[in-house]
């Protein structure tokens, strides 16, 4: 009877039942005060988290790899069907970016022409690291990717990821060989955010949709539909003028959400910025001399 | 076949289901968006956890699902306890109902599996919706729980297939 039960794949004994569910009901209540605890404390399961990502790295390269290709076979496949509709898009955005070139052009002259003017100083060069995605929780709860560069390679917590469209998220943890980013679209993203051309900040907050939304306006500001969005760089950590994307607004002029030029759902490459911001405060440029008259600093800023 | 080799045979199948569970948690991790970014990863461990907790209740008990759900929170860098506690309920239910599920009814395991799936996805968004002190998005979650229950029967057929590894060494 009991081997009987036993090939059936049941309990063997109520004894066993009994302790299934007594672990049953004890593993319950403390994966309940994990839960309780990380909300108390975030930081405290983090060292676990880099542990495992580092250690499960190259098992995750590994088999990303046959992943990869049959991403790329089953894409050149949907791709057959989508090719004209593709190729007549193709060209107005030729046409269109063309005009843009043009424009982009002029502007660049004039802009060097302004810079040369105005001896404008420019943000300190900053340095990247590319990384190739290696994990990706695309769950409904976390938006994250998993980066094979870590603290050796130089990534420190807090840095700016992009991919080749725009920003897409920021580090959030950082192991030896390998880091976690959160895109911008999850649930607890926030990110000053100026908006152009009004040059108004505010923040860009995500909630797991594909478009996150902009908080904390000024009051009286309406945006317009197509109005640019870029970092701020308020916070130091993001270097200001990374592209976001661009602003949606609905029937409710309030509710602002960002088409993104890049989710980073489909990032396989990103580089993550080490920006180096600038400390230092610059000497006034005019200073009082012994009459009282506002004078040329006679030592400026370096 | 020496005892040895016997042993180690036994012991990679009793192993088959736990491990079945962690492979479902790396490929649920790995990247792949032919779907340009709109699926959501489908619930890989769960379709794990169920199918073993109705097939063989014996190898699945709590232990191995706590220690599935606590690596999908590390990975998915979730709050920690979030998936263990989800896929307990889960587990909890699919072994109350087994005899239902695995019954005459052809497509009993995989209506059981939607009805999980549904009630994890469910108690998924409770308690995000708690822990952002809020209703989040229920999108997410309703896409990620046909997702799963779309690729429940592949995953099926394929744990079946190492099942039958498993029956011969246990």
């Amino acid at each position: 009877m009991n081997d009987r039960r036993r090939r059936g794949g049941g309990f063997r004994a109520p004894v066993e039942l009994l302790s299934h569910r007594v672990a049953l009901v004890l593993l319950s209540l403390v994966a309940a005060g994990f839960l309780l605890l990380g909300r108390a404390d975030s930081a405290l399961f983090e060292g676990v988290r880099k542990w495992f990502s580092d250690t499960s790295a190259p098992v995750l390269e590994a088999l990303a790899t046959p992943l990869r290709w049959a991403e790329e076979q089953v894409n050149a496949f949907t791709d057959i069907f989508t090719v004209y509709e593709e190729n007549e898009r193709l060209r107005e955005e030729n046409a269109r970016l063309l005009e843009w070139k043009n424009a982009a052009l002029e502007m660049e002259a004039r802009i060097k022409r302004y810079e040369a003017l105005l001896n404008m100083q420019i943000a300190p060069e900053s340095s990247f690291v590319t990384a190739e995605v290696i994990g990706d929780t695309r769950g409904p709860f976390v938006r994250a990717l998993i980066v094979n560069a870590g603290i050796t390679d130089g990534v420190t917590k807090g840095q700016a990821v992009i991919d080749a469209n725009g920003l897409i998220g920021r580090v959030v943890e950082a192991g030896n060989s390998s880091s976690r980013v959160l895109l911008l679209t999850d649930l607890s993203s926030r990110i000053p955010v100026v908006i152009e051309p009004y040059g108004v900040r505010a923040i860009l907050a995500g909630d797991n949709s594909e478009y996150p939304r902009i908080e904390f306006l000024p009051p009286g500001v309406t945006l317009s539909t197509g109005d640019r969005i870029v970092t701020s760089g308020d916070g130091g950590v993001f270097p200001p003028g990374i592209a976001v994307g661009v602003a949606s607004v609905g029937d409710d002029p309030g509710d602002v959400r960002v088409i993104m030029y890049s989710t980073g759902a489909n990032a396989q490459l990103v580089r993550i910025i080490d920006y180096n911001f600038p400390t230092g405060v610059d000497a006034p440029a005019l200073v009082s001399n012994e009459a009282g008259e506002a004078v040329l600093n006679p030592q400026p800023a370096n | 076949m020496s005892p040895v080799a016997t042993r180690l045979g036994r012991f990679a199948s009793i192993a088959i289901p736990f491990l079945s569970g962690l492979v479902c948690v790396l490929i649920g991790a790995v990247p792949f968006s032919v779907s340009n970014g709109f699926l959501v990863t489908p619930l890989f461990p769960l379709m794990a956890v169920f199918y073993w907790s109705i097939v063989r209740p014996d190898l699945m008990g709590p232990t191995p699902v706590f220690i599935i759900g606590l690596l999908q929170d590390i990975f998915t860098a979730g709050p920690p306890g979030f998936w263990a506690f989800i896929f307990l309920a889960a587990y909890a239910f699919s072994v109350s109902q087994r005899i239902l599920f695995t019954g005459r009814f052809a497509l009993g395991p995989w209506l059981g599996f939607a009805m999980t799936a549904l009630m994890a996805v469910f108690l998924a968004w409770v308690i995000a919706s708690i822990f952002h002190d809020g209703p989040v998005a229920p999108l997410p979650f309703f896409v990620q729980f046909v997702a799963s229950v779309t690729f429940y029967p592949l995953f099926m057929r394929i744990f079946a297939f190492a099942g039958r590894g498993l029956a011969r060494g246990v």
